[in-house]
């Protein structure tokens, strides 16, 4: 074998292989680690619009389907709520009422 | 899970997968350019398989390299790459045409090595660059690809004596 054939054993084609350039990417890549980032929090991002859309659908086809059902039965429970209410204003409208006279009087003197 | 940055990307933190990314990278990378004819649909695949790796995080088994996971997953993306690949046959010339051009080059001794690699089936092609180029044991590799043991064995054989006979490396095996 002439001196200039250099014998190469498979440790050379690991070499050969190792050595390739195109296969041998830089140790450290700011850029590709930038870019795997932004497909991963684009990747979120979609995901949590889906799941948004998806409850925003849910939640719209509950209301669709419960809505025919649920609105006489508040309206009932609102006109049967009305004495109640009226109860109520007249009741607080008295307390505050008594408050401001009670303090108007603290003020002259005469206490409760 | 022992790694704590792979506890705490799992948890969903950001900051630890960009790391586990940035030490990860290179041997993917590496890996992925040999299975893929260009450098730039390599890294499209890479940054792919870290993606599907981070959706798919809780898949990671108790002792399987975060690698280990990655370049599985780029493995299967390439294979369905390729199946894609072969159903056109705009791109399937196209691939022709360029494995034409880079076997004929005798200038650049880098673009034999890759054309050299590129005539070998994919799996053949996998099994050399995780065992041969890279560090990987045979183990590793069927774990990685998804193939028995003996099958490993059965292709770095005949991939390494395929690209000896291509690029003029005697086979003292």
């Amino acid at each position: 074998m002439p001196f200039w054939v250099y014998p190469m054993t498979n440790d050379a084609l690991k070499s050969m292989l190792t050595n390739d350039a195109p296969a041998a990417p830089p140790a450290r890549d700011i850029g590709f680690v930038v870019e795997v980032m932004k497909r991963v929090e684009l990747r979120r991002l979609y995901e949590g619009l889906a799941w948004l859309t998806l409850i925003f659908t849910t939640v719209t086809a509950l209301l669709f389907i419960t809505m025919p059902v649920i609105t006489p039965a508040l309206t009932g429970l609102g006109q049967a709520m009305w004495p109640l209410v009226i109860a109520i204003g007249i009741a607080g409208f008295s307390l505050v009422g008594f408050e401001q006279t009670r303090r108007v009087f603290n003020q002259l003197g005469w206490r409760f | 899970m022992s790694d704590p940055l792979i506890k705490r990307a799992r948890e969903g933190s950001g900051d630890a997968f960009s790391r586990l990314v940035a030490d990860h990278q290179q041997a993917v990378r590496a890996f992925v350019r040999r299975l893929c004819a260009l450098p730039d649909d390599a890294d499209d695949l890479a940054q792919e398989a870290f993606v599907t790796a981070w959706t798919n995080l809780h898949k990671l088994r108790e002792g399987v390299a975060f690698k280990t996971f990655v370049c599985g997953i780029a493995y299967r993306k390439a294979l369905n790459d390729r199946k894609r690949f072969n159903r056109s046959g705009a791109r399937d010339t196209e691939w022709s045409g360029m494995q034409d051009q880079s076997r004929s080059s005798t200038v650049d001794a880098r673009l034999t090595v890759q054309a050299a690699l590129q005539t070998l089936p994919i799996d053949q092609r996998a099994a050399i660059s995780l065992c041969v180029a890279g560090d990987y044991s045979h183990a590793e590799a069927a774990d990685i690809l998804g193939l028995p043991l003996g099958t490993i064995k059965s292709h770095i054989l005949k991939g390494r004596a395929r690209l000896n006979a291509l690029l003029g490396v005697p086979d003292d095996q």
